[in-house]
């Protein structure tokens, strides 16, 4: 799941080093647009509902963070 | 138009926009819708061309946007005046797309922008006395305010919105016999403080009021990273802002406003 997370968020945002990153959206890494585009490829990647709700940085600062919303929305 | 109750009905509705090709200036966060709806001025609003939220500020409305198909009209009468912000990065072509687009539906350009950033770091002691007035001086701040920014195209607070930001200490005042000269209106979201609203009185401006305040801001926000847009055109204030560390960080923006009379 990791490594077609990692696919997704390079492709939308080229460059950054996605593992070693802890502040993806305080420190504007990802912005509106990026997390609207990586949102739907996750909703695509991993068959998983995420809402506007889920969209607070805490769940988008770090990778890890990502694939723990990811794991609480397939369970 | 699409009634609203709580922002749980505008979460069901957004969500379906966000997906890959969708353009939007906007991320319907709680925190920036919730008080709208509760106080009934969001209108929302499913057009062929994508969806609009429009929210009513009292002289004019501010629109935000999911938008998915750019060769279909808006087909929506929109208020008047309305106006809406686009930014973007260099990559970003979409949204540039987007601002063309509203330009086909009838809005026009007020002018551009441009965001400064400024690494975390700390700065010198302001050379003159703040204040920081409490959330009773919401009345005299926002006076102030309507003195020196657009009605329009300020993005000013209302009163409600401001006594939160001066009971955060995120309003700075230089004050001369019970009257503002300077102001500096901030916000700080995460690891980043953002200038909101600066502005020096105009029997004021050329005396030396910006250092303090950008000097007092810096302190406020203890040398955090700091953004702030300004005016393409604005040249005294980049020069201002450039003293204290601030560049030209490449993201730009578009305000363009909605005044006719008939419908789009």
């Amino acid at each position: 799941m990791k490594e077609q997370l990692l696919a997704i968020l390079t492709e939308a945002v080229p460059g950054v080093d996605f593992e070693t990153e802890t502040a993806l959206v305080d420190d504007e890494i990802l912005e509106s647009l990026d997390i609207v585009t990586i949102v739907s490829e996750i909703k695509d990647t991993f068959d998983v509902e995420i809402t506007v709700d889920d969209l607070v940085p805490e769940n988008f600062n770090t990778v890890d963070a990502m694939l723990a919303l990811i794991q609480a929305r397939k369970d | 138009m699409v009634p609203l109750t709580d922002y749980e009905d505008l979460s069901r509705l957004v969500t379906p926009h966000m997906r890959s090709g969708v353009m939007a200036n906007t991320m319907a966060s709680q925190a920036e819708y919730a008080p709208a709806i509760a106080a009934g001025t969001l209108d929302l609003r499913d057009t062929p061309a994508g969806l609009l939220l429009l929210r009513d500020r009292g002289d004019h409305t501010r629109l935000n946007f999911f938008l998915n198909d750019l060769s279909c009209p808006l087909d929506t009468a929109l208020p008047t005046p309305t106006v809406t912000e686009v930014a973007f990065r260099p990559r970003d072509t979409g949204l540039q797309e987007a601002v063309s687009y509203l330009q086909r539906q009838g809005f026009t350009p007020v002018f551009e922008r441009i965001r400064l950033s400024r690494p975390a770091g700390q700065a010198s002691e302001p050379a003159l006395p703040l204040l920081t007035p409490g959330p009773e001086a919401a009345p005299w701040v926002l006076t102030f305010l309507r003195e020196n920014f657009s009605p329009l195209t300020g993005c000013l607070p209302t009163e409600e919105e401001l006594a939160q930001d001066l009971a955060q200490g995120h309003v700075l005042v230089l004050e001369e016999k019970g009257l503002i000269t300077g102001l500096l209106h901030f916000s700080l979201e995460g690891k980043t403080g953002e200038i909101r609203h600066l502005a020096v009185r105009a029997d004021r401006r050329g005396t030396g009021r910006t250092r303090p305040l950008l000097a007092g801001y810096l302190q406020a926000i203890a040398g955090a990273k700091s953004i702030v847009w300004t005016r393409r055109d604005d040249l005294a204030a980049q020069t201002a802002y450039g003293r204290f560390g601030f560049t030209p960080d490449g993201r730009r923006s578009a305000v363009l406003c909605y005044t006719e009379k008939e419908g789009i």
